[in-house]
């Protein structure tokens, strides 16, 4: 059966739920200069004049009813598309990172174009990875031109599902954007290959052009991932149930004004709690805390029936190391373990999200799938019983020569890691390969292999999209 | 009485550190001497082992948050002109940015040591800055942003200052995740601190 944990009991949920409801009722959330306050009062809501929204339950409640529980982001094919639907776990990069762990030096340096593009390639190609969104910042290209050019980069590296984490500044070149990468609006609307993240600002708020993009890419069929990052003992309680209580206060006023600006809009709830180190006032998103909250977060939306999306591949490491690989491996196997639809945090990040790491990709790929293998658990069948081949070989012989074992490990019945290491000690001494060889040589044939294959689009794709985004072809 | 003022701002007593503090004054103490020789050594140890972590914050940002109720006591005994303690700072978050809690966590701490804090809030232009520095006397402009959209306000900021004509007499400290050392370095700030502990130390050794 496939593996699945609790971590809180029905009640400990509704009770989480019941707080966030009244939090939304009586403190309300700040959504200054939003249009949709307007329908938001319209629809029962009290607005004052600071833009803040009190919700009544029962509004917040229909809008959780509206909101469907399967989520499509679309692929370039079909193949790639992501369909949230409860049955799997997808895996998706975050971060935004102004800091790069530069590859070859060791040194960490403010982030280029050259690290966004070399990161959406081997991301690209990375099969464990399933969604990219807008992961990097590339602080050597001018500040007016970044977004677009980001844009073009990632949708010419990239045939995946992809999110615009900023908010974008012209919806206008967006919507053209839509358009290009689908063919027309209606196509996208069909097989929407982007969405857009609309984060709150813990506690309690959140910009309202932001959240007014955000209900107008929904209404072109744009998922909305409605995401809060609170972090406990700064911007949030201490404790990690008052945290929960806020964070879902958050998505759900996110979400509810989104579905009172366009019913039964697709939207995803993203949870990415973290905690303040008491010693060092950092921002830590690899702590245990953060893993608790993150999977009991995944077991409340889906007891409202919601997809959702957990950073769960955080770690606070500074490189790739002992701590990177324990706090990736626990907290994405919490996350996994619960179902999570969605689950982020990590591919190619440290320094709690902050920092990028080209190296890093193919390792977070590893503990991905090695999550997701534990999570498949043990099928018990009396085909994988194999009472018949015990019988046939008998007392004191051997599987190895069964003709069921080597069907079987063909088929992926055993993991097979691609940078850890199984060898003998003498072997691997001999081979003098560490975790970082493999992970570079990975790297390494990825970015080869897009020198083969050339970029992703048509061509006529790409003059459109360079058009918009005011790029210059050089390829 | 002096040691026990010490250990209650280590410890964080409010009310022990007001009773002991009117206690010193009604005894002959001179408010300086109650500021150098119990508040400042107090905040001195807090310091040392927050930098040990033998402290968590929230305790203190509650000896800070005592030592400022001591220092309101004192303030009518320092006498005209005199500095309450290290300096002015003038914090804030740059324009176009609306973070605010790590700002206002280096503005506590730096309380606690002893400057004098102005806090202008979030979005704060580089005019606001520049006629802040002015109106305080300040000694140092701190700067905090988030965003990468929002850094280059603070070179913004800093031009401001040079046409201001209070470049050199202003110390410029920048902060927030997306700052590094190199960066600061390449703006031109005088300090940088990767935590409010850290930015507390350096704004020490700007005015030392």
């Amino acid at each position: 059966m496939t593996v699945r944990t609790e971590w809180l009991t029905g009640a400990e949920r509704e009770a989480v739920y019941g707080q966030a409801l009244t939090l939304l009722e009586e403190v309300g959330m700040r959504m200054k200069g939003a249009a949709v306050l307007e329908r938001l009062r319209a629809a029962g809501a009290e607005v004052d004049d600071a833009g803040t929204v009190r919700l009544p339950a029962a509004l917040v409640e229909r809008a959780v009813a509206a909101c469907p529980r399967e989520l499509l982001m679309a692929g370039e094919t079909p193949e790639q598309d992501v369909l949230l639907d409860g049955s799997r776990t997808f895996f998706n990069v975050s971060g935004c990172a102004a800091k790069t762990l530069d590859q070859e030096s060791g040194v960490v340096r403010p982030s280029t174009l050259d690290d966004l593009r070399d990161g959406t390639v081997v991301l690209d190609a990375t099969p464990e990875l399933d969604v990219v969104w807008t992961f990097l910042t590339a602080t050597d290209v001018p500040l007016e031109r970044r977004e677009l050019v980001e844009y073009y980069t990632y949708l010419t590296e990239t045939s995946k599902p992809v999110v615009f984490v900023d908010c974008p500044e012209s919806t206008a070149h967006v919507r053209r954007i839509f358009e290009i990468v689908s063919g027309d609006l209606a196509r996208f609307k069909a097989r929407p290959r982007l969405s857009l993240l609309c984060a709150a600002r813990s506690p309690l708020e959140v910009n309202g052009q932001l959240l007014d993009v955000a209900c107008e890419f929904a209404a072109l069929g744009a998922p909305v991932w409605a995401y809060s990052m609170p972090i406990a003992g700064a911007t949030a309680p201490v404790t990690p149930a008052g945290t929960l209580a806020l964070l879902w206060a958050e998505v759900l006023g996110v979400l509810t004004a989104v579905q009172t600006a366009v019913p039964g809009a697709p939207v995803l709830a993203c949870c990415g709690p973290g905690i303040l180190d008491m010693h060092s006032t950092a921002m830590s998103l690899g702590n245990l805390e953060s893993t608790l909250m993150g999977a009991a977060s995944v077991e409340i939306g889906h007891h409202l029936g919601l997809p959702v999306h957990n950073a769960a591949l955080s770690t606070d490491a500074k490189h790739l190391g002992l701590q990177a690989g324990y706090e990736k491996g626990l907290k994405v196997m919490a996350a996994v373990a619960t179902g999570v639809d969605i689950c982020s945090g990590g591919f190619g990040f440290l320094d709690s999200s902050s920092t990028f790491s080209l190296r890093m990709i193919p390792v977070d790929a590893e503990i991905a799938a090695m999550a997701t293998r534990i999570a498949r658990g043990i099928e018990i069948t009396p085909e994988t019983l194999m009472g018949g081949s015990i019988a046939d070989v008998g007392i004191a012989g051997d599987f190895l020569r069964e003709k069921e074992t080597r069907r079987r490990v063909r088929a992926g019945e055993h993991f097979v890691p691609r940078i850890g290491s199984r060898l003998p000690f003498e072997q691997w001494i001999a081979a003098g390969r560490t975790e970082a060889d493999m992970a570079d040589d990975l790297v390494r044939a990825a970015l080869a292999a897009r020198e083969e294959r050339g970029p992703r689009l048509t061509d006529d794709q790409r003059r459109a999209l360079a058009e918009v985004c005011e790029v210059t072809i050089t390829e | 009485m002096k040691d026990q003022l010490k250990q209650a701002v280590i410890d964080g007593n409010g009310d022990i550190v007001n009773a002991l503090t009117q206690a010193l004054l009604a005894g002959g103490s001179s408010a300086r001497e109650i500021l150098d020789e119990a508040l400042l050594p107090g905040m001195e140890v807090v310091g040392a082992r927050m930098r040990e972590g033998d402290m968590f914050i929230p305790e203190v940002l509650l000896s800070a948050r005592v030592m400022q109720g001591a220092l309101d006591i004192l303030k009518p005994h320092l006498g005209e002109g005199a500095a309450a303690g290290l300096g002015t700072v003038v914090i804030g978050t740059v324009e176009g940015d609306l973070h605010d809690i790590g700002k206002n966590l280096v503005g506590m701490l730096m309380q606690g040591a002893g400057f004098t804090v102005v806090n202008l809030g979030t979005g704060v232009t580089a005019a606001d800055f520049v006629a802040a520095a002015q109106e305080h006397s300040a000694q140092i402009i701190g700067m905090s942003a988030l965003l990468t959209t929002t850094l280059p306000r603070m070179a913004e900021t800093i031009a401001a200052l040079k046409d201001a004509g209070l470049r050199d007499s202003v110390k410029v400290m920048v902060g927030g995740a997306p700052v590094t050392q190199a960066y600061a370095d390449e703006i031109g700030a005088d300090g940088y601190g990767a935590n409010a502990g850290m930015a507390v130390e350096r704004a020490k050794e700007l005015v030392g």
